[in-house]
């Protein structure tokens, strides 16, 4: 008789804890699933405080003291078995805490990592949006010594290229690459203001990028300025550039910049950006065409 | 033994000075070449068949890059001593300004011994597969790509004339 109203009284107190039990394990998912919420990459790794936290249920399991399978079809259609089954001894329960705690403390520690790592990479991801944003904007000075900004080029294409006319070592053959491109679509380039935009602008004067720009297609224009106004050229079309010091050349020092080469539509926004490298110049000359082909039909 | 070998040749590159090694990276095997239409200074049109039978420096370039206007005169002393009937140096401009622009770019600097040479600069590009000025290459007697350079050199240099002597030789036992 002790020993049934004991297994009664152990049933019970088991029974109780196994809803809060049950709420502790909702609680750890919610505390994992805000981890990953709204973080697509994680959402793997999310599931992975609810693995833990279901960890002991199915340590419990094993041990033969699974509360929650108890909790529905439990003592009162089988209290023999269940009986039988759960013969709790503080040896038991304090596997159970030690287990709960471990589940807890993993569950919490992971969600404090997950919560971290999101924020450290939230600086570094760079979010897209649905247009670029590089801008056609700049007031510079072209090579006839005339103010120009992108007003003066509304209405048709811009080919924007960065560069510099000092190249200490190697000439990027871009600008003739770009000069045949520019042949390769015929009338089309009519349509089209090729520009250079020097990222030296120490060196690259008017009178320099006037001799400089007669080497290649007539239409070309050489574009510099002040340093600041190169800058915010730069800054428009988000064009890397940086002074570094060259042993070879004149003056000792080069400026790396990225060599794109940037189609901007004839309202300044951006279309596209192309690299020597990645196709031969007809290419690229027929991609232009056909946007501009495009367009026609549109209109 | 093989390892005294190793080590007397692994002692031998370290000690050569740079200038000692070659100006020229060489393909393993020669590679077979295209040509673009070449004027020459009289106004003939050519290709580089016209060539074929003497070893040639080709060297692509252009008057608006500063590093192949530097190495010219390298050139034309190259010429003076090597250029005959088995070798030439062929500076060929992409230039849009073509003969007049390159001719009053020699007169300027003093070129003596260099013949002229223009090609349209999107069929030199294109056939030569030219991305960067200057780009210089071997050419075989047998009107193969030899070796192949980017960027500048001091084409008069020692290393430079024993290399290129070196496949006048090949050229001429494989004929």
């Amino acid at each position: 008789m002790t020993q049934t109203s004991n297994d009664i009284r152990a049933a019970s107190a088991i029974s109780r804890p196994s809803r809060r039990q049950m709420l502790m394990i909702t609680g750890f998912a919610a505390i994992g699933g805000g981890a990953a919420f709204n973080w697509d990459w994680l959402t793997a790794v999310g599931a992975a405080p609810l693995i833990l936290s279901l960890a002991p249920c199915a340590a419990m399991c094993a041990l033969g003291l699974c509360p929650s399978l108890r909790g529905s079809m439990g003592p009162a259609e089988h209290p023999v078995e269940s009986n039988i089954m759960t013969r709790i001894t503080p040896t038991h329960r304090r596997i159970r805490i030690a287990l709960w705690t471990g589940a807890i403390a993993i569950a919490v520690l992971v969600a404090v990592f997950a919560v971290l790592r999101r924020d450290q990479n939230h600086a570094a991801q760079t979010v897209y949006h649905g247009e670029a944003n590089i801008r056609s904007e700049f007031s510079l000075v072209d090579h006839h010594g005339q103010a120009v900004t992108q007003e003066d080029f509304a209405g048709r294409w811009q080919l924007i290229f960065f560069g510099f006319t000092h190249c200490p070592d190697i000439c990027p053959t871009s600008l003739a690459y770009m000069d045949n491109v520019l042949e390769l679509l015929g009338p089309d380039a009519d349509q089209i203001a090729p520009l250079f935009v020097t990222v030296d602008p120490e060196r690259d004067t008017p009178e320099v990028l006037k001799d400089y720009v007669a080497n290649f297609h007539p239409q070309l224009i050489g574009l510099t300025g002040s340093q600041d106004q190169i800058a915010k050229a730069t800054d428009a079309f988000k064009v890397y550039r940086e002074k570094l010091p060259a042993k070879t050349g004149p003056h000792g020092y080069m400026v790396a910049h990225a060599g794109h080469f940037y189609l901007m539509n004839r309202d300044g926004g951006f279309e596209a950006v192309f690299l020597e490298s990645e196709q031969p110049a007809v290419e690229m000359a027929e991609q232009i065409s056909t946007r501009i082909e495009n367009e026609r039909k549109t209109h | 033994m093989k390892r005294r070998g190793f080590l007397a040749g692994a002692l031998a590159l370290g000690a050569s000075p740079a200038a000692a090694r070659e100006v020229m990276a060489e393909h393993k095997v020669p590679l077979p070449m295209l040509s673009p239409p070449i004027t020459d200074g009289r106004g003939r049109n050519l290709t580089l068949a016209a060539f074929r039978g003497r070893t040639v420096l080709l060297n692509i370039w252009a008057t608006w890059c500063p590093p192949c206007r530097a190495e010219m005169p390298t050139l034309d002393r190259l010429q003076a001593k090597l250029g005959g009937p088995e070798f030439h140096v062929v500076a060929l401009s992409i230039d849009r300004g073509g003969l007049e622009t390159v001719r009053a770019f020699y007169a300027d600097i003093g070129i003596k011994h260099l013949d002229l040479y223009v090609s349209e600069q999107l069929r030199a590009m294109t056939a030569l597969g030219v991305a960067g000025l200057p780009t210089t290459l071997l050419v075989s007697a047998q009107g193969r790509e030899v070796a192949r350079k980017l960027g500048p050199a001091e084409w008069d240099s020692p290393s430079a004339i024993s290399q290129i002597k070196r496949i006048i030789l090949e050229g001429r036992s494989q004929k």
